[in-house]
């Protein structure tokens, strides 16, 4: 392991930001610390860069302690949250400064800087302040500024926060794209799981100063082993109790359930491709349609719960108050060890990935 | 949509403000100039290069000079401090700096010669010193007395300038200079000082037009005429001797206090104008 942290704790006053957190990073890898806000992700972030001192436990990079060790001696790059760029230095200042403080050789910084100029590919724009700079921008010189000195440790507080919606999406592959170019360990922080799921090697999920999850996006996204995880990533729909849907009967009642979009087909019932499922059906309303962009959202009431899917477009239109055939394919279920798939028992030997 | 107001209000308001100031503060300076220069230049030019006024414009231009510099060194320091630190207390020392704001200038005079005065409780210490070092140093009816009460009316000028201005920049970008491994002076030359040289600038000129001007404060420390006057204190004397020259001498000196305000007005413009496109993001 490269980045190591063990039982680290922190209390703001009667706030625990971190309640006893261990995990282990490989070198190389890009890794998101995801939750929502107040999660202690951006505490744990800190903590490691070293801006902010743990009450307990061990942080270890490289195998060295770097307990106590300041904050610019652990060999950290830092992109901020609103990047923090210096407003009255240029970009080259800017991308220089870190190189200054090293007291490196003036000719080697200039080689460096424009070395990271054209990286980020903002040739001719070295002699530009900030605030001549579109967000974009920013981004790609607190990147560059971050990594000028070769740090071993790339850490980014939200990086994408501070872009409106439409950049983002560049930038989170121009980011991930960089950081493989530049090899270097990177970690960080973001609330938004899609950012998580597409920039990221391994996701770190945490919730109230616990890591409830760790692993692939796609691991994490199959297999939640908490309730908390299953309902943060995807959509999800919690229903208090599955023994009310055909096929789930022998569920254990009084157990929450948590069902994703894709785990619940609509349908009218003079519907060609799944009449043969007619017999694992539930009848539902039509309560809420909301138009997703490249599908609508369909909000159903069944047996007094609410389901929800995604229709495809292409699909024949329905309306609110319309009678669908509802078929619920799978839900996780959650015991006091952990959350188990429960598969319908109606459509047992039926090939449902082939649908 | 901009709300059309009624031209007839804006104008009334107008034409209301313009007769105030046109009343208030342009006529009475007019007045000055005017009654300076009424009878002829040669008296207005002999006010000037009176040695009475020649010693109190030197005193004035050391206290302002003083003042300045000290509270330029204090007014970082004390805005550094307010706005990149945390402690107990800070709202108390935030709340202290304004003292002179909020206190006549004629009781802080009073109060320096309480404490420095014949019978004040810092005197015999005071003596000690003069004593050791062999030195003759008065705090109060000397020119080193009037150059602490305009230290002491000037004091909150600067800082009040600038510690807005860092509060609203926030700690951000020192945070990442630091993160980088800046020390705490190349932080405050490189990072800090660019944010606030503007403000600095506008506090400084402020604080010097204050220190020309005060006349409380040093009336209550500075008794000789010739010696330890200043600009002020000097045109009060001439008026008060009440001869038809002699208050024609006040305006002639008041003239010159005048010429130093506009062109200190002239300057804050320029700077306040630079501050305000340099900030503007």
């Amino acid at each position: 392991m490269y980045v190591e942290m063990k039982n680290i704790c922190k209390k703001f006053g009667s706030c625990e930001a971190a309640k006893g957190i261990t995990f282990g990073i490989e070198k190389g890898k890009l890794t998101a610390l995801l939750g929502p806000s107040g999660s202690g992700k951006t505490t744990l972030l800190r903590i490691l860069a070293g801006l902010e001192q743990q009450d307990s436990g061990d942080i270890l990079i490289d195998g060295k302690a770097v307990n106590g060790v300041p904050a610019n001696e652990r060999g950290i790059g830092f992109v901020f949250q609103n990047y923090a760029l210096f407003r009255y230095m240029t970009v080259y200042d800017n991308i220089a400064f870190g190189l200054k403080v090293k007291k490196m050789e003036k000719k080697k910084i200039r080689e460096r800087v424009s070395e990271m100029v054209s990286l980020i590919g903002l040739e001719g724009l070295e002699k530009r302040y900030p605030d001549q700079l579109s967000g974009g921008q920013r981004q790609r010189v607190a990147f560059a500024r971050a990594i000028a000195p070769k740090p071993d440790l790339l850490l980014l507080d939200e990086p994408f926060a501070a872009i409106d919606a439409k950049v983002r999406k560049e930038l989170r592959a121009w980011l991930k794209e960089m950081i493989r170019k530049v090899g270097v360990t990177s970690i960080f922080v973001t609330h938004d799981q899609d950012e998580a799921v597409e920039v990221a090697d391994d996701i770190f999920i945490l919730n109230e100063g616990n890591l409830e999850q760790t692993g692939s996006p796609k691991d994490i996204y199959k297999h939640p082993q908490t309730p908390f995880v299953a309902e943060f990533i995807g959509t999800s729909t919690v229903l208090e109790s599955l023994t009310g849907f055909k096929g789930f009967e022998d569920a254990a009642p009084g157990k929450k359930a948590i069902v994703r979009p894709e785990f619940v087909e609509a349908f009218k019932s003079d519907n060609q491709k799944f009449k043969s499922l007619l017999h694992a059906v539930e009848y539902g309303t039509v309560e809420n349609i909301a138009f997703r962009g490249s599908y609508w959202e369909v909000t159903l009431s069944v047996n007094g719960m609410q389901l929800t899917t995604n229709r495809s477009l292409e699909r024949r239109d329905i309306a609110v108050g319309e009678k669908m055939c509802v078929l619920l394919y799978r839900a996780y279920v959650f015991d006091g060890n952990g959350a188990e798939i429960r598969k319908n028992k109606l459509l047992e030997g039926v090939d449902i990935e082939a649908l | 949509m901009k709300k059309q107001s009624n031209p007839i209000v804006k104008w009334i308001l107008i034409g209301t403000s313009a007769a105030f100031f046109l009343l208030m503060l342009v006529l009475p300076l007019f007045e000055v100039l005017y009654r300076s220069l009424k009878d002829g230049w040669e008296l207005f030019s002999s006010a000037l290069t009176a040695e009475y006024t020649l010693s109190a414009l030197k005193v004035t231009l050391i206290a302002t000079v003083f003042a300045l510099a000290v509270n330029t060194l204090f007014g970082i320091m004390a805005s550094w401090l307010l706005t990149k630190f945390d402690f107990r207390g800070k709202n108390i020392l935030s709340a202290l700096i304004d003292i002179p704001f909020s206190i006549s200038p004629v009781i802080a005079g009073l109060a320096y010669i309480m404490t420095f005065g014949r019978s004040g409780w810092a005197t015999p210490l005071l003596n000690q010193i003069n004593e050791l070092l062999g030195t003759d140093l008065s705090l109060v009816f000397s020119v080193p007395g009037v150059v602490l009460v305009t230290i002491f009316v000037t004091f909150p000028f600067i800082s009040r300038e600038t510690i807005p201005l860092l509060n609203t920049i926030g700690r951000d970008e020192e945070i990442a200079a630091a993160q980088m491994g800046a020390s705490g002076l190349v932080i405050f030359r490189d990072i800090t000082f660019p944010h606030m040289k503007w403000g600095l600038l506008y506090g400084m000129i402020l604080c010097a037009a204050r220190a020309f001007g005060e006349f409380g404060a040093v009336y209550a420390v500075s008794k000789a005429r010739g010696k330890t006057f200043t600009l002020p204190l000097e045109i009060d004397a001439l008026y008060m001797a009440g001869s038809a020259d002699s208050i024609t001498q006040a305006f002639a000196v008041s003239s010159l206090l005048v010429c130093m305000a506009v062109i200190m007005l002239v300057l804050k413009n320029i700077v306040e104008y630079h501050g305000k496109k340099k900030n503007a993001i």
